[in-house]
């Protein structure tokens, strides 16, 4: 599959930095203090935040004075990707991926202001077509806003791959599944717009340090 | 100055027995429904493209969502002429706040089996059969709870059972010459149901039945009454796990009832 046509349209007519449609509702659970659901493309996800509330059972050895537990599980419905998948719930891949929220929103969220108390961040992902990680990041960010928890800036996250023609380095944003399968090097990162800072980034694969330098996809 | 709707809501919290009891001497509920009315249905179709099949029914606040995954397998050696399905019911963790990583816990698995049990009785699994011991469909059938207000046994019934409805395998025939199977995707057939399980739940409240109960009116009772009726009116299951003890006119009364709701969403939904 061509990830860039010599036009410069990808497998889907999207150009290199054009981002899928973004679909997105607020306030779509009634019992969860917040949640939102947000869909990027064909992946769609879940999220709830419940809190500031008084720390589960579990959660009392981490119980801080100076500020608040921030709790996040991600989990991923049976039949969300392609391939039917299923893991119960706490393996290891989801619990890589629920650690990295916890501490991106850690850095989020202003918990200096609710000591002593936890906030949980509930992630589900109903379907899976590409940049999971990024759109979970989004939909948690949404569900914080809806429950009206302060937070630092608005975390945004986006997947991105690099295509490379002609000795170009192109930067494709917001990749789909079959470019993610691709086998391209696939960069994640997590920024807050206003500040410019970078709170997640993650790369898996190799890449090249002077197409790395060229990428100020952020 | 609250208003009568908040000032409701925070006496249902202080004292939520009272407040329940003092609606229901007017044989009418909190939310405003008769003792027997249901609560919103929606019921939205292919709701996962991912899944060969999938649907969600909201009843009132209450959100379970179903996919369906079809896969080939070879035919167990005991049964060579059947295919397979198993259930999975979830609850989500946006469900609950008490979430907690790890296997399910027994309220879903109860209800796994209880759906399972349900899907043995209406769904032949020798349709599934592909090539008598070489090749069968199993089917994946899982199922999460999104929002859990009260009333989750019903909506996951349906959920299954209109997934199971539009699921459509395609045909695969095995090569005579290379003995390998050969899909074609252009016949697809749907699966055969031998009747249409439909679920009704009762709550129960000092005594009285309260048709399709929400998250308070389930936890404020005892436990609550599950019947399983046919569209045709045949009885599938009856299923109360204790609780204050109900009369045998309660009983009869709760059983017609549900094969009315029965042929009703039968026609509503599926006809």
């Amino acid at each position: 599959m061509e990830l860039l046509s010599d036009e410069g349209f990808r497998f889907d007519g999207r150009r290199a930095a054009e981002f899928r449609k973004i679909q997105g509702r607020l306030g779509v659970f009634d019992h969860a203090d917040g949640s939102a659901i947000l869909q990027q493309g064909n992946t769609k996800v879940l999220a709830a935040v419940f809190g500031p509330r008084e720390p589960m059972a579990s959660q009392r050895g981490a119980v801080s004075q100076e500020r608040c537990i921030v709790d996040v599980e991600y989990s991923r419905a049976a039949f969300a990707s392609a391939e039917r998948k299923r893991r119960a719930r706490g393996d290891k891949k989801a619990q890589e991926i629920s650690l990295s929220l916890k501490k991106t929103f850690e850095a989020t969220i202003l918990t200096t202001l609710y000591p002593r108390s936890a906030i949980s961040i509930f992630v589900e992902v109903l379907q899976a077509d590409g940049g999971d990680y990024a759109v979970c990041v989004n939909a948690a960010t949404l569900a914080l806003i809806d429950a009206g928890i302060p937070i630092r800036d608005v975390c945004c996250a986006v997947s991105c791959g690099v295509a490379i023609k002609d000795n170009v380095a192109y930067s494709l944003l917001d990749l789909a599944y079959s470019e993610e399968t691709a086998r391209i090097p696939t960069i994640v990162a997590t920024g807050m717009p206003k500040t410019g800072e970078m709170v997640f980034f993650e790369v898996e694969s190799r890449l090249h340090m002077d197409y790395f330098r060229a990428h100020q996809c952020i | 100055m609250l208003s009568v709707e908040q000032l409701s809501r925070q006496i249902a919290d202080i004292c939520p027995e009272d407040h329940l009891k003092s609606f229901l001497q007017r044989d009418v509920r909190p939310d405003g429904r008769s003792l027997d009315e249901l609560r919103p249905l929606v019921l939205a179709k292919n709701v996962a493209p991912t899944a060969d099949s999938s649907a969600m029914i909201r009843l009132g606040n209450t959100k379970v969502i179903c996919g369906i995954t079809a896969e080939t397998i070879k035919p167990a050696a005991a049964t060579p002429k059947d295919g397979s399905f198993s259930v999975n019911f979830e609850f989500s963790s946006v469900c609950s706040p008490n979430a907690k990583a790890g296997p399910p816990n027994e309220v879903a698995q109860t209800m796994s089996i209880f759906l399972d049990g349900i899907l043995k009785q209406v769904f032949e699994t020798n349709q599934l059969c592909i090539e008598p011991d070489l090749l069968a469909w199993t089917l994946f059938i899982d199922v999460y709870c999104l929002e859990d207000d009260g009333n989750v046994t019903d909506a996951a019934m349906m959920s299954v059972i209109s997934s199971l409805r539009d699921l459509k395998l395609p045909e695969i025939t095995i090569d005579e010459e290379t003995a390998k199977p050969v899909v074609n995707l252009e016949k697809q057939s749907p699966v055969d149901l031998k009747m249409f399980p439909v679920s009704t739940t009762y709550g129960e409240f000092s005594g009285i039945l309260l048709l399709d109960p929400t998250a308070r009116e389930t936890e404020l009772g005892s436990s609550p009454i599950t019947v399983v009726c046919s569209e045709k009116g045949a009885l599938l299951c009856f299923n109360r796990s204790g609780g204050s003890p109900l009369s045998q006119e309660q009983v009869a009364a709760a059983i017609e009832n549900s094969k009315r709701r029965s042929s009703t969403i039968y026609d509503q939904y599926f006809a």
